[in-house]
C-alpha cells in the first residue's frame, strides 16, 4: 500500500500555512495599530480637535524632559521594580518548598496559590478597595499602629500590595520551573562542602534560577502596566503611573498624540531595561562559556 | 582519629525498612566498599553518613564525635556524587575552592590550595574552564579535587565511576586507589560493581535488602562467603543443593544429590544441620579421571573458549555448574565434547556451606 504523499511544494509552505492565521491576526490587530500609534505620537496637538496630521517631536520632548512626566515615569519604574521584587521575594520560598518538599496536599496547595489566576480582575479590585477602604477591619487594625493618617487606598504601598497579589501566581510558575531544573545533588554538594542552607540558596539555587526570575520579572512588569483597573481604583490620582496618565490624556485632555507618545516611550524604556537585564544574564553566561 | 562507628542504625520509609539495624566500624584510613544491588540500602547508608538522610534510630560516630543529628555542612565530609554535581555556573577553580571559601579561607590561599588539588588529580591548566567544557572523566576528577581539598575526615563516594566507559573506569579505579594511598584518609565507596569493590577495597561490605551481610577483606569475602547471596554476588558461584548431616563420629558431612558426599571441617559455614547448599567457585572445579571418588558426575552442555580460560557449563548433582579451566597448555588436552559425562573434582577446603536457596 502506498501512503498519501504530501506534494513537495505543500511541504515547503506547510510551516507558513500553520502560522498564517495568527500572523494575519497579529498584523491586522496589533502591528498595524501599533504603527498607527507611533504615527499619532508625532501629530501636533490642537485644542478642540482630536487628531491633526502633522509631525512634531514636542510630545516626546515633553514626556522625556518635563519634570512632571519624568517623575511619573520614575514612579512607574519604581512601582514595577517593587512589585517584581516582592513577587520574587514571595515566590522563591514557596516555589522551593513546592519543588523540594514532600508533604500531603501539595497539589491542593498549588491550586490554592494559583487561584487568583482564575479570579476576575474587577472582583479582585473591588475586594482590595473594600479591604483598604476606611472602616475595614484591616485599616481598623493597622491605624492604631501607624497613626490615623495611615492609608493604603490611594497610596503607592496599597497599589504595590494589591499588584503583588495579582502578579504572584504569574511570577511563581517560572520560578517553580527554574528551581525544578536544578539538580538536587548540587545543593547536597554545597551542603557537604560546608555551605549552610542560606549560602547554598544564594550561591547555587539563586544564580542557577536567574533565567526563571527574569521571565517572572517580564510577566510581572507586563501585569503592572496592563492592570489598569488597579491603577485607577487603588492608586488613583495619588499614584499617577503611566497607564493612568495615558488614560487622562485620552479621556480628560483629549491629547491623543501625547497619550501615544507616553505609551511608546514607556514601552521602550521598560522593555529596554528588561532587555538589558536579560542580555547581562545571558552575557555573563556567554563570557563564562568563552573563558 | 577518623574511624567511623555505626551503631544500631535504622531507617524505614512508610513502614518499609530501608535499613535494618546495622552495626559496623570503618577503620581510620581504610578503603571500604559498600557493595550491593540497587535497593540494597547502600546509598541510603552513605547518604545517612553524609547527613542527607536522618536515621530513625542509632548513632554515627566519626572520630570521637557523634554526628547523626548534625546537619551535613557541619560534618566535614567530602562527598563525590555519581553525576559529579559540579556547579555549572562556576569555573573549575571556583568549584574546587568552594569548600575553602565556605571555611572563610582568603582568596589567595584558596586559589593556591585548589590549584594544588587540581594538580593532584592531573587537571592543572583547566582552572578557568566551565564544567560542561570537560569530559566525564575530567568532571569526575574535578569532583574528587573539590571533595579532597577541604581535607575531610572521610571521603564518601557514591558510585563515582558509574557513568564512565569501561576503559576510563579501569584507569580511574587505579587512580582512586593511588589517591587513597597518597592521602591516607578513610574512603567509603558505594558500588554495585563487584569487580570494582574487589579491586579497590581494603574491606568490602555486602548489603542486600537493607541488611549488612558480611564485611571482610576482598580475598576472604571471595573465598569464604557467609551466605548464598554473597557467594553469588561476588564472582560466580556454583550452588549445589543438599543437606548438612552429623556423622556417627561427630563430624559434619554435606550430602548432595546423585551420591555426592563431602566431609567438612569446622569453619566452612555458619548454617545448622538440615537443608543447605554447597558453594564452590567455577575456577576451583577441575576435571578429574571419571573413576575418582568424591567427584561430581556431570553432563557437559556448553564449551566456550575465552582466551586465558575455557568455560564449561555442565549439569550434575542437581545443579547447573560452571567450570573455568585455565589455558595452561595441559588442561585443554582433556577438553570434553558436548554431551559427554565428566567428573569434576575439588578440594574439600575450597567449598563453603551456605543456607539453601529458597
Amino acid at each position: 500500500m502506498t501512503g498519501f504523499r504530501v506534494p513537495a511544494f505543500l511541504q515547503a509552505i506547510s510551516a507558513w500555512i500553520a502560522l498564517a492565521p495568527v500572523l494575519v491576526f497579529m498584523l491586522a490587530f496589533f502591528v498595524l495599530p501599533a504603527i498607527g500609534l507611533v504615527q499619532i505620537s508625532f501629530y501636533p496637538h490642537t485644542a478642540g480637535t482630536v487628531l491633526t496630521p502633522g509631525f512634531t517631536l514636542a510630545h516626546y520632548a515633553k514626556v522625556l524632559t518635563d519634570p512632571f512626566y519624568l517623575s511619573k515615569m520614575l514612579l512607574t519604574l519604581r512601582v514595577c521594580a517593587l512589585v517584581v521584587f516582592f513577587s520574587l521575594l514571595l515566590a522563591y520560598p514557596v516555589a522551593y518548598v513546592l519543588v523540594r518538599g514532600r508533604f500531603a496536599g501539595k497539589g491542593l496547595m498549588i491550586g490554592l496559590l494559583l487561584s487568583p489566576l482564575l479570579t476576575n480582575f474587577v472582583v479582585l479590585v473591588f475586594s482590595w478597595i473594600l479591604l483598604f477602604g476606611p472602616g475595614s477591619f484591616l485599616m481598623k487594625g493597622l491605624q492604631p499602629l501607624f497613626g490615623a493618617g495611615f492609608k493604603l487606598l490611594y497610596s503607592e504601598s496599597g497599589l504595590v500590595i494589591s499588584l503583588v497579589h495579582v502578579a504572584f501566581p504569574y511570577a511563581l510558575i517560572p520560578v517553580i520551573t527554574a528551581i525544578a531544573q536544578i539538580d538536587k545533588s548540587l545543593e547536597e554538594a554545597a551542603l557537604s562542602l560546608g555551605a549552610g542552607p542560606w549560602k547554598t540558596f544564594f550561591l547555587v539555587v539563586l544564580p542557577l534560577s536567574v533565567p526563571g526570575a527574569l521571565s517572572a520579572a517580564f510577566v510581572t512588569v507586563t501585569i503592572v502596566l496592563s492592570s489598569f483597573a488597579f491603577a485607577l481604583y487603588i492608586g488613583g490620582d495619588s499614584v499617577l503611573i503611566v497607564p493612568l496618565l495615558i488614560w487622562q490624556a485620552v479621556r480628560d485632555t483629549l491629547n491623543w498624540p501625547l497619550a501615544a507618545a507616553l505609551s511608546v516611550s514607556s514601552f521602550l524604556v521598560i522593555f529596554a531595561l528588561l532587555g538589558i537585564g536579560m542580555h547581562l544574564a545571558g552575557l555573563t553566561r556567554a563570557q563564562r562559556r568563552l573563558a | 582519629m577518623s574511624a567511623i562507628e555505626l551503631r544500631n542504625l535504622t531507617k524505614s520509609y512508610g513502614g518499609l525498612p530501608a535499613l535494618q539495624p546495622l552495626d559496623f566500624r570503618v577503620e581510620d584510613g581504610e578503603f571500604l566498599s559498600i557493595l550491593g544491588p540497587s535497593g540494597s540500602g547502600k546509598t541510603t547508608l552513605l547518604r545517612m553518613i553524609a547527613g542527607f538522610i536522618t536515621p530513625d534510630a542509632g548513632s554515627i560516630t566519626i572520630g570521637n564525635q557523634e554526628v547523626s543529628r548534625l546537619p551535613p555542612e557541619r560534618r566535614n565530609l567530602g562527598v563525590v556524587f555519581q553525576n559529579y554535581a559540579l556547579f555549572p555556573h562556576m569555573s573549575v577553580l571556583d568549584n574546587v575552592a568552594f569548600g575553602l571559601r565556605m571555611r572563610g579561607i582568603g582568596r589567595n590561599e584558596r586559589t593556591a590550595r585548589a590549584a594544588e588539588a587540581l594538580d593532584l588529580v592531573g587537571l592543572s591548566g583547566f582552572e578557568q574552564r566551565l564544567p560542561r567544557q570537560l569530559s566525564g572523566g575530567q568532571q569526575q576528577r574535578v569532583a574528587l579535587a573539590r571533595a579532597i581539598v577541604i581535607e575531610p575526615a572521610v571521603l564518601l563516594l557514591d558510585e563515582p565511576l558509574g557513568a564512565l566507559d569501561l576503559k576510563l573506569r579501569k584507569r580511574m579505579q587505579i587512580e582512586l586507589k593511588q589517591l587513597h594511598h597518597k592521602l591516607r584518609r578513610t574512603f567509603i565507596y558505594v558500588t554495585h560493581d563487584q569487580e570494582e569493590a574487589l579491586t579497590m577495597s581494603d574491606r568490602v561490605a555486602v548489603m542486600d535488602k537493607g541488611r549488612l551481610l558480611q564485611v571482610d577483606p576482598p580475598s576472604i569475602i571471595y573465598a569464604r562467603p557467609r551466605t548464598a547471596f554473597v557467594a553469588e554476588f561476588l564472582g560466580e558461584s556454583n550452588l549445589l543443593p543438599g543437606e548438612l548431616r552429623q556423622t556417627a563420629d561427630g563430624g559434619t558431612v554435606f550430602v548432595g544429590q546423585e551420591g555426592l558426599v563431602v566431609a567438612l571441617t569446622t569453619g566452612q559455614g555458619e548454617v545448622g544441620l538440615g537443608k543447605a547448599a554447597l558453594a564452590v567457585r567455577p575456577e576451583r572445579l577441575r576435571l578429574v579421571p571419571v573413576d575418582a571418588a568424591a567427584a561430581i558426575k556431570a553432563v557437559v552442555e556448553t564449551v566456550i573458549f575465552k582466551g586465558p580460560w575455557l568455560s564449561l557449563v555442565a549439569h550434575g548433582a542437581g545443579a547447573r555448574l560452571e567450570v573455568l579451566l585455565p589455558n595452561d597448555g595441559r588442561t585443554f588436552d582433556l577438553v570434553p565434547n558436548v554431551g559427554e559425562t565428566v567428573a569434576l573434582g575439588f578440594d574439600n577446603a575450597d567449598v563453603r556451606v551456605v543456607e539453601a536457596a529458597t
